[in-house]
């Protein structure tokens, strides 16, 4: 064991130095002479890196672990659910990333706090506003999520590397930080680009194992044998009551990806010659293999009916179905999935705090370019560092709902300014109350009620548009006057 | 065997069916529809 211990060393240290060097390499490559560099990786990506970064980000470390001990206990009916992320990111690259480049091109927004309030205009004061309210959120929902990744990541990597948590947490956000703080966005997507082929590496020897241990047909036997509900469940759970409630995943991951702003992000981010069906190419092949692994949920469940805790299946799959040098490998994929998301929400929340919060409250800042990349990289390490503080302190048993807290209500927070407004185009007042009512809404029913993890955030998209239109339709006649006032 | 699980029947399907769709939209885009610069 101790020699394998070695190797996941080895492993680790080898793939630190990569992800360095790459963050060192397109810190280069984009040359970060302004803000447009570090936050939007100089207008730069193509299709390939467009496609992984939007891939590997969507899919975390959720897609391996804990969507297969979900798959475990509950059945096919996750392999479904958890595959939606596939199509809705190809149905948002394909009929909306275009629109949101396009639009943030000619407003010249690096982020997308500055593209809502830019979008929605109404003055530079009530501009100022929108950008720093959605800024705020971002921080404070995308913080909470950052959390639970780097606790994800740091559990992982602990028992991998045999040191503790905290040892381990600290080694990975410390790398993240570094080349985050290298390379801005290009880092981000160029790391998440060769993390996700490893992901998919890791997803294809999963399955090559599965299927020639077991025949199709002798592995839809013996699931049945343990419980028919498995394969051919009579309700959604836990999505819901009703067959159809799986399905509603379709919208909520179109809108994971359209809205979310560090899924967003990566669309403004496209070089303008991009076309967007040679990104959709690459995207729908990586997103269907990735969605192929909660089937692993369904393998253990039938080898080891009795595990205790069903989130112990893939831990267990990789003690018992693979060698340990493989099984260290396959590890250091899942790290991976559990990185690309964390640097991606990394890159995000700090770019809120550096360049939308800073101009928002200091517009007639006169900083340098250098001065400014250099604001934007201390972000990144305070950022970094009060996301490890918050794990530390996070109570243990909130490490999947913080993620669910996070990004399901700032898809509620984001709906109304970003994705509403690219077919009916509200004001800044409808901005405001949006955000505001996608936030209490989708919060409270998340947390004080016991509807899924899908439903409250569609709640809370549904009463945020709702007030989105509502309110700007009320505020048109403020709104011009406003306008006229601050010119 | 699909039959046996509606669930895997849905998954296979809409695997197939995204697959087909991002090369039809290729298709379409690269040889038929030419129009927008970088659509």
């Amino acid at each position: 064991m101790e020699d394998y211990q070695f190797l996941n060393w080895s492993l680790l240290l080898g793939s630190f130095g990569i992800l360095i060097l790459i963050g060192y390499l397109s810190s280069r490559a984009i040359k970060d002479s302004d803000a447009a560099g570090f936050l939007v990786a100089g207008r730069s990506l193509g299709p390939f890196v467009g496609a992984g970064t939007i891939v590997a980000t969507g899919f975390s470390g959720w897609g391996f672990m804990g969507s297969p001990g979900v798959a475990y206990e509950f059945g096919s009916i996750e392999v479904l659910g958890n595959f939606f992320f596939a199509p809705a990111m190809v149905i948002a690259v394909l009929y909306f990333a275009h629109f949101l480049r396009k639009r943030a091109e000619e407003l010249g927004s690096c982020t997308i706090p500055e593209y809502v309030s830019q979008v929605h205009g109404g003055g530079s004061r009530i501009e100022r506003w929108v950008k720093g309210v959605a800024a705020a959120i971002t921080i404070v929902l995308l913080l909470v999520f950052l959390t639970s990744q780097i606790k994800a990541v740091g559990l992982l990597g602990a028992s991998w590397l045999g040191i503790s948590l905290t040892e381990s947490a600290v080694l990975m956000i410390g790398v993240i930080i570094l080349y985050t703080m290298l390379g801005g966005l290009a880092a981000v997507a160029w790391t998440d680009t060769l993390m996700v082929v490893g992901m998919c590496i890791g997803a294809v020897v999963m399955m090559v194992q599965i299927f020639t241990d077991v025949s199709l047909t002798d592995f839809v036997d013996r699931l049945n044998a343990v419980d028919p509900e498995l394969l051919n469940p009579s309700t959604a759970a836990p999505y819901g009551e009703s067959k159809s409630s799986v399905f509603l995943v379709l919208p909520y991951a179109f809108l994971f990806t359209a809205v979310l702003p560090y899924m967003a992000v990566r669309f403004l981010a496209f070089k303008p010659s991009v076309k967007m069906h040679h990104v959709a190419i690459w995207v729908a092949p990586l997103g269907c293999l990735l969605s192929l692994v909660p089937i692993i949920g369904l393998y253990v469940r039938i080898a080891h009916p009795e595990l205790a805790d069903s989130d112990q299946a893939m831990p267990a799959y990789l003690a018992t179905f693979l060698h340990p040098a493989l099984a260290g490998i396959i590890t250091l994929f899942i790290l991976f999935a559990m990185k690309s998301t964390a640097n991606s929400l990394l890159h995000t929340v700090s770019s809120a705090a550096s360049h939308d919060l800073r101009t928002a409250l200091f517009p007639n800042s006169n900083a340098s370019n250098q001065r400014i990349l250099w604001i934007n990289r201390s972000w990144v390490a305070i950022l970094g560092v009060v996301g490890f503080l918050m794990m530390l302190f996070a109570p243990p048993f909130m490490l999947s709902w913080l993620g669910i807290l996070g990004s399901g209500t700032l898809l509620a927070v984001m709906i109304g300014p970003v994705f509403i407004s690219s077919f009916w185009q509200g004001n800044a007042y409808g901005a405001l109350a949006a955000m505001f009512t996608g936030l209490v809404t989708s919060g409270s029913f998340l947390l004080f009620t016991n509807v899924g993890w899908v439903e409250g955030p569609l709640y809370g998209c549904l009463a945020s548009s709702v007030i989105y239109v509502t309110v700007s339709k009320l505020t048109q006649g403020v709104a011009s006057a406003a306008v006229a006032r601050s010119y | 065997m699909l039959s046996q699980s509606w669930t895997m029947e849905w998954f296979v399907y809409l695997n197939a069916g995204i697959i087909v769709w991002s090369l039809l939209a290729y298709g379409y885009r690269e040889f038929i529809y030419k129009g927008g610069r970088g659509r």
